[in-house]
C-alpha cells in the first residue's frame, strides 16, 4: 500500500522522476498521485534537479565532488586529524549540519546497529539515557544533536571503566543541528557512557550507555 | 505539504454527475486533469499523445458516471487511472491518431496550461535553489550522495555501500535536499503556493 511514509523511505519521488520504479510501485504511486496532486511539485523538482545540480557542482571553480575519497574515508581522515587530541583510542569530530533536526530525528526511536555505524538520536523532550550495544568491530557512532544543544560550547564525554575522554567544541553554531561522529577506534570490550552537553546549564544533556561486545551478530 | 484533495468525496462527485450536475463534471476534470497529463506524459514521452489519451479517458469516465455505471465510486481515482492507461496503451497500438469528438465545454477545460506553468516555475528557480542547497551542505559526504544519485545515476544501495552509509542516512539526505529545494522555491515564488492551493480550495 503506497503512503507518504513509504514514498519518503523508498525515495519513490526520485525514482519516479528517474523512471526506475517497479511496475507495481509505479501503478500504486500513480494512483496515490491522483489523490495527492501537490506531489507534482516534488516530481518536477526531482526531474529538474539533476540538470541544475550538474550546473552547480560541475561549474568552473566548484569543488570537485567526485574527488572525495570513499572507502575508509570517515575512519582514516577523521582519525588522522584528531588523533593528537585524543588520549583514548577514540576520536570525535563535530561538524555542523544545517538540517532541520525535526526531520533528522523523525525516526529517533528506531535506532539500529549496522555493521559499522550506530545512530543515536535524542530529542529535547526525551533525553533519558539510552542503552545500546555495539560489536567490537563497530567503528563509528553517529550522534545527532538538536539545535537546542547548540550553545556556545558543546562537550562530549565518553567514560569507560579504565579511562575517559572529553572533547569540547570551540566553535559556536547556533540554530543548527549537529551530527557528531565518534570514531571508536580500538575501544576495548566494556561498558561506556557518552554524554553530550551544552554550556547552557538549563539544557539537559543527551546521554547514553553503550557496551562494546565481542560480537553481537 | 503533500496535501491530498480536499474537495468533494469521489462518491459524492459521482452521484452529482449521475444527477446531471455540470459543475460536478467540471470539478471532475479539474481534479484529475493535470495529474493525468503528467502521468501519461511520463509513460509515453509524447505530449500530444498524452493529451489525446487524457481527453479520451476523461470522457469515457464522464460518460460512465453520467450513466451511473461505476459501481464503487470510492475508487474513482484508481478507475480513472486505469482507464487512462488503457486508453494510452490502445492509442500506442494504433498507427494513426485517434479522432476525438468534442463533447461538451468540459473538453475545453482540459487544455489548461497548469502543468506547463508548474514546469516553468520550477525551471526558473531551480538553479538558484540548488546553489543554495549545495552551499548549505557542509558535509562533503552528503554532497557526494547527491552527486552520485542525481548526476552519476548510481543506485541507492551501491552508494550506501561505497560511502559506508546506512539507508536511513541516505534517505534523509535525499529527502532533505528535495524538501529544502521546495521550501526555497516556494519562498521565491508565491505563485507556486497558489498553484498548489488550487487542489485544496476548489
Amino acid at each position: 500500500m503506497m503512503d507518504q511514509s513509504y514514498i519518503d523511505q523508498n525515495n519513490v519521488i526520485e525514482r519516479y522522476a528517474k523512471g526506475t520504479l517497479s511496475d507495481e510501485e509505479l501503478e500504486q504511486f500513480e494512483i496515490y498521485l491522483m489523490d495527492h496532486p501537490s506531489l507534482l511539485v516534488d516530481i518536477e523538482i526531482a526531474e529538474q534537479l539533476p540538470e541544475a545540480l550538474t550546473d552547480v557542482l560541475e561549474a568552473p571553480g566548484s569543488e570537485p565532488v567526485s574527488a572525495i575519497p570513499t572507502a575508509g574515508w570517515n575512519q582514516l581522515s577523521l582519525a588522522a586529524s584528531l588523533l593528537c587530541v585524543v588520549a583514548l583510542a577514540s576520536s570525535v569530530v563535530l561538524y555542523q549540519s544545517n538540517q532541520d533536526l525535526r526531520e533528522a530525528l523523525a525516526d529517533s526511536n528506531s535506532v539500529r546497529a549496522v555493521s559499522s555505524q550506530y545512530f543515536l538520536t535524542a530529542t529535547r523532550s526525551n533525553t533519558a539515557p539510552q542503552s545500546f550495544t555495539v560489536s567490537q568491530g563497530t567503528s563509528l557512532l553517529s550522534i545527532e544533536v538538536p539545535p537546542e544543544f547548540a550553545g556556545p560550547t558543546l562537550t562530549v564525554t565518553i567514560t569507560g571503566q579504565d579511562s575517559d575522554f572529553e572533547w569540547t567544541s570551540d566553535d559556536v553554531f547556533v540554530d543548527a543541528a549537529y551530527q557528531i561522529s565518534v570514531l571508536l577506534g580500538s575501544l576495548s570490550v566494556g561498558t561506556y557512557r557518552i554524554v553530550v552537553a551544552a554550556s547552557d546549564a538549563t539544557i539537559d544533556p543527551i546521554s547514553a550507555t553503550f557496551a562494546v561486545l565481542e560480537d553481537i551478530t | 505539504m503533500n496535501a491530498g484533495l480536499s474537495q468533494t468525496q469521489p462518491q459524492d462527485l459521482a452521484a452529482r454527475i449521475a444527477a446531471g450536475s455540470s459543475a460536478a463534471e467540471h470539478e471532475l476534470v479539474r481534479r484529475y486533469n493535470v495529474t493525468l497529463l503528467k502521468i501519461l506524459m511520463k509513460r509515453c514521452g509524447n505530449r500530444e499523445q498524452a493529451e489525446d489519451a487524457r481527453q479520451e479517458a476523461l470522457l469515457i469516465v464522464l460518460q460512465r458516471l453520467r450513466k451511473g455505471e461505476i459501481s464503487d465510486a470510492t475508487k474513482l481515482s484508481a478507475f480513472m487511472h486505469r482507464t487512462a492507461i488503457n486508453v494510452l496503451i490502445a492509442d500506442q497500438r494504433k498507427t494513426s491518431r485517434r479522432g476525438t469528438s468534442a463533447d461538451t465545454p468540459v473538453v475545453e477545460q482540459m487544455s489548461d496550461p497548469k502543468l506547463d506553468q508548474l514546469t516553468a516555475m520550477i525551471r526558473e528557480e531551480s538553479g538558484t535553489a540548488v546553489r543554495a542547497v549545495v552551499r548549505d551542505i557542509k558535509n562533503d559526504r552528503d554532497r557526494e550522495i547527491l552527486y552520485r544519485f542525481y548526476i552519476r545515476d548510481e543506485e541507492k544501495f551501491s552508494i550506501c555501500s561505497a560511502l559506508n552509509l546506512t539507508t536511513v542516512h541516505f534517505d534523509r539526505v535525499i529527502s532533505r535536499a528535495r524538501v529544502r529545494l521546495r521550501s526555497i522555491i516556494e519562498s521565491n515564488r508565491p505563485d507556486l503556493k497558489d498553484w498548489v492551493s488550487q487542489w485544496e480550495h476548489p
